[in-house]
């Protein structure tokens, strides 16, 4: 078959109009036939998900019955501990609240959360966001900061259509957090690395730094509230100029296993 | 009511590798069902008369996909001509254990040139916005390997439910393409 016979040019025209479809979606990702395609496509991804949830919920479940004596008794030993920790708790609680105002970290219970489900990952598998189930019918915007119910930061609003918005995982390159060290008030900024680690840079060479400190946002910025938990410092080391100082975080949870997260809206 | 069919196969095949997939498999694992679509397509019907469910499936990956809009289109369609290439070269259907290996193969080849080719649009996207690039390819990684095994899994699967699907539903069943698509 010659090159250019007429089948071939018609193939090499579809190629070129697909060509001019990507760099002419270059310039923004708010593409509107990707927010319409998505508003259409949310209800039916959320039943998706959620169906696949339980049945893999359910092999799980009949996979653990083994399990399920020795975890027993395991946890009965912890709920004793617990209930003693939990009167202690109390006491700090209280302690918590005053420092809380004079630090003035936002009190987690006073945001104003919106809890949505994941409904889909990234098909590619590339692992750096997924899209929930709400979005600017809810009043989802872009910038807004997506945590897991315990305070921990996951990631942020980078895209929001009408009943869906694309949430971009901490762990993406694109993505910069402020952030600071809970234990010495060192700062920061975090960024994903490739993979799904994190790193802290831009920290300040007099700042002492220890592996296992708790790492939290630091509200600089004005776009993520403080007090939100990261991670914990890994290895410290230097960045590559030796200007500053530079440690690895270990994320406080596995992000590429969620199934469903709270926006911070405000 | 074959038109009818194909669309749900498509559009199924979609939800299930947006929504699905990442219950049962790890991020860096999932299994790529379109990719295996598009060949089951190719080689079932040919590249031509398959060629609007291979742009369909394409664009619905691309508007749920961190990638630039078309770029899974565009590697599909590439995909597609490159097995109708193969299908022009070569009379696949002749013993069922090497139709099987071709397949595995087209798959596997299919799936590394996909990858590469969505690596380089999003690397040049990077570079043209001066945007950090936060994508990395290792071929060599275990998490690709099971990646291109459960892609293998999946386009037999398919290819099975295609095939009994067109049986029961289409007025024609659909063969094997024929040599000069």
């Amino acid at each position: 078959m010659p090159m250019f016979s007429r089948k071939n040019l018609k193939y090499l025209s579809i190629t070129g109009v697909l060509l001019i479809v990507i760099f002419a979606s270059l310039r923004s990702d708010n593409n509107p036939l990707k927010g319409a395609i998505l508003t259409v496509s949310s209800p039916f991804l959320k039943t998706f998900r959620i169906f696949s949830g339980g049945v893999s919920g359910f092999f799980q479940f009949m996979g653990s019955i083994g399990d399920l004596k020795s975890e027993n008794e395991k946890l009965v030993g912890e709920n004793q501990s617990l209930l003693a920790q939990n009167n202690r708790l109390k006491d700090a609680e209280k302690e918590n609240q005053t420092l809380r105002q004079q630090l003035d970290l936002a009190p987690r219970k006073n945001f104003d959360l919106e809890a949505s489900f994941v409904i889909a990952q990234d098909p590619q598998g590339l692992g750096n966001y997924f899209l929930i189930d709400k979005g600017e019918n809810s009043g989802i915007k872009t910038g807004m900061a997506a945590i897991v119910s315990n305070g921990i930061l996951i990631g942020q609003v980078t895209e929001s259509y009408s009943s869906s918005a694309k949430v971009t995982l901490i762990t993406d390159p694109s993505s910069a957090v402020n952030a600071e060290v809970q234990s010495s008030g060192a700062k920061g900024i975090v960024n994903g690395e490739y993979g799904l680690g994190l790193k802290m840079g831009m920290i300040s060479q007099t700042d002492v730094l220890s592996e296992g400190d708790t790492v939290i946002t630091s509200g600089l910025g004005g776009k993520i509230p403080r007090g939100l938990t990261v991670g914990k410092i890994g290895q410290v080391g230097q960045s590559p100029d030796k200007l500053f100082q530079a440690a690895s975080v270990v994320p406080a949870i596995d992000v590429s296993d969620l199934r469903m997260v709270f926006i911070i809206k405000k | 009511m074959k038109n009818f069919a194909l669309f749900i196969l498509c559009v199924a095949t979609v939800f299930l590798q947006f929504s699905v997939e990442g219950v049962f498999f790890s991020a860096r694992r999932i299994p790529d069902l379109a990719l295996a679509l598009v060949i089951t397509l190719v080689l079932a019907m040919g590249f031509k008369e398959s060629l609007k469910w291979i742009l369909l499936t394409g664009m619905l990956i691309d508007a749920g996909s961190s990638t630039v809009f078309g770029t899974a289109a565009l590697a599909y369609f590439l995909v597609g001509w490159m097995v109708a290439g193969l299908i022009d070269v070569a009379d696949i259907r002749s013993r069922k254990t090497f139709f099987l290996a071709v397949f595995a193969a087209a798959v596997l080849v299919s799936e590394i040139a996909k990858d590469i080719f969505i690596f380089a649009i999003l690397k040049i996207k990077a570079n043209f916005l001066h945007e950090p690039f936060g994508v990395s390819l290792n071929i060599f990684s275990a998490d690709y390997f099971f990646k291109i095994l459960y892609s293998i899994i999946a386009a037999y699967a398919i290819y099975y439910i295609f095939r009994r699907i067109s049986r029961a539903l289409f007025l024609e069943p659909v063969r094997l393409a024929k040599r000069n698509y």
